[in-house]
């Protein structure tokens, strides 16, 4: 349905944000895992995410054929930065007594969780606002 | 004159509409790399109109006269205005914010204004 447009656009932006919101998380969670499935310690998670778009089929005519559709993530990548530190009594400890530590750095994540609270804010408020205009909608000639 | 206005609540209703897609699409990519904020132009268009309209043009040569009201169309352009992040980005959060406000008060007075002109046509029939 066409008229839930907006609201939808708000949509793809709170997913996003939980999506950021849950890698995040799952960041700090493993801020101090030095052994994974896959070897190694824990590396850094981060969102990739684009611009969405959607061919339009719009009753007004401004000569676009397709037109912003919120927000989509692409992808996770993985930091793979190698921090090394001296920690002889580490059970993952290599021979010279060095251990391969998560690449998590907890300021940057606590600055991003900021951003992207703030963001999914944005986004609810922008939802907020697009239903009451669906509402408003509604009112015409309702009497 | 009663049909007109009806056409132009409706034209209005529309872009209004179409701008809150816009400004939840601009709010929903305000961390976006190399995004670029949409805008929707379309009062001051209808208003450069209505300074022409005061010429009545009853001639298909004449010159100057402004098109039907209704006949206008919004301009969507991308805003390059604004100071740009370093990931290319140009989102004013507090911009979209107010706009959004902005937007959602138009369509309440243009609903209102349209419920009215519905209202007195409901006086007309029924007396």
């Amino acid at each position: 349905m066409t008229i839930f447009n907006s609201l939808n656009i708000s949509a793809s932006g709170l997913s996003l944000e939980r999506l950021k919101l849950d890698t995040i998380s799952t960041n700090i969670a493993n801020v101090n895992t030095t052994r994974t499935e896959e070897g190694g310690p824990y590396q850094k998670k981060e969102v990739v995410f684009e611009e969405a778009f959607k061919q339009s089929n719009q009753s007004l005519n401004i000569g676009i054929s397709r037109k912003s559709f919120g927000v989509r993530a692409t992808g996770l990548v993985e930091d793979d930065t190698e921090i090394r530190e001296y920690d002889p009594e580490h059970p993952d400890a290599d021979e010279e007594g060095y251990v391969l530590q998560s690449n998590v750095n907890m300021a940057d994540e606590m600055i991003n969780l900021m951003t992207t609270i703030r963001a999914y804010e944005a986004n609810a408020t922008s939802l907020e606002a697009g239903k009451d205009m669906l509402k408003q909608a509604l009112t015409i000639s309702a009497k | 004159m009663e049909n007109m206005n009806l056409a132009l609540l409706k034209k209005s209703l529309d872009v209004v509409g179409m701008r809150q897609e816009l400004i939840a699409s601009n709010i929903s990519n305000v961390n976006t790399p190399n995004y670029k904020a949409n805008k929707l132009e379309f009062e001051r268009l209808l208003e450069q109109a209505k300074e022409g309209s005061s010429l009545k043009v009853t001639h298909a040569s004449h010159l100057g006269g402004a098109n039907e009201l209704t006949e206008i169309n919004p301009i969507l352009s991308k805003n390059t205005g604004t100071a740009v992040k370093e990931n290319g980005n140009n989102i004013d959060i507090d911009m979209e914010m107010v706009n959004q406000t902005q937007n959602n008060l138009q369509y309440q007075a243009l609903t209102a204004q349209l419920n009215a002109q519905y209202a007195r046509l409901n006086t007309v029939i029924n007396g």
